[in-house]
């Protein structure tokens, strides 16, 4: 057994990734941290959310798409709304292209914390 | 989840490595080859405390993300594979196998079993050996790991 925390999770606020949710832009919602095995993102509005939703994520010329299921959701005294998302792979070649992703970033702030 | 085992000290000085980890695993596999791994923080590369492993003597650093052990027991534990996908990606025997001994924000201890020499091996024993035996096992570790802190 391992708490809930397994993976590292890596903030990219500051990388400010563009977000489609289900093929849909949606400027509302930010991506406050992810990991290998997901993401929280916080919306200034509820998000519609189905049962499996489709998470696209833009950043410079990298463009990274992903199965998600909303685990968790509250709303902070920021008055945004937190949700807590996990992700779910289906094909090798996506989970790669996350896995590069999440490398790099883990990298990065190893670096920056030396 | 917190799951640091009670470890009942003072452990003991002396303590022989080689022969405990026999006793604790004599009917469950020989040869045990093993590494002995910890990080205490997230970002950071694990460190080895104790290998037994001839062909793992450098004991440098290993990541998280190099280490495919590692990856593939946090990846099960985390459920991130559909059951298609989870088949393919185990469907290759490995040789390694990493057992998380204690795993909470302030530490990380991993074990990595090396099956590659084996010559005798009974699968259920090893299995009831790892649980019944934790906190023995966790009781060789901190051994190893303070005698590493206070070097």
């Amino acid at each position: 057994m391992i708490s809930d925390r397994g993976f590292p999770r890596y903030s990219v606020q500051t990388l400010q990734p563009t977000v489609m949710w289900n093929n849909e832009a949606h400027p509302k919602i930010e991506i406050v941290n992810v990991s290998l095995s997901g993401l929280q993102i916080k919306s200034s509005a509820k998000i519609p959310c189905k049962k499996i939703n489709e998470l696209d994520l833009k950043l410079k010329q990298q463009e990274y798409s992903v199965s998600v299921k909303i685990v968790w959701d509250k709303i902070k005294n920021d008055n945004f709304f937190y949700y807590g998302v996990h992700i779910k792979f289906d094909d090798i070649t996506i989970y790669d292209q996350w896995l590069t992703f999440i490398k790099a970033l883990h990298l990065y702030f190893q670096r920056k914390k030396t | 989840m917190n799951l640091s085992p009670e470890v009942d000290w003072p452990y003991n000085e002396n303590m022989d490595i080689e022969n405990e980890l026999k006793n604790i695993f004599a009917a469950s596999l020989h040869p045990i080859i093993l590494d002995f791994y910890y990080t205490d923080e997230e970002f950071k590369d694990f460190t080895c405390i104790f290998s037994n492993d001839p062909k793992c003597q450098q004991q440098k650093p290993i990541s998280i993300y190099e280490t495919p052990s590692i990856l593939r027991t946090l990846a099960l534990k985390s459920e991130i594979f559909s059951l298609s996908l989870r088949e393919k990606m185990y469907a290759n025997s490995d040789p390694e196998l990493c057992y998380i001994l204690e795993w909470n924000d302030q530490i990380r201890k991993i074990i990595l079993f090396n099956f590659a020499y084996l010559t005798a091996f009974d699968e259920d024993s090893f299995v009831s050996c790892l649980a019944e035996k934790r906190s023995k096992l966790h009781k060789v570790f901190q051994h190893m790991y303070q005698q590493k802190v206070a070097m």
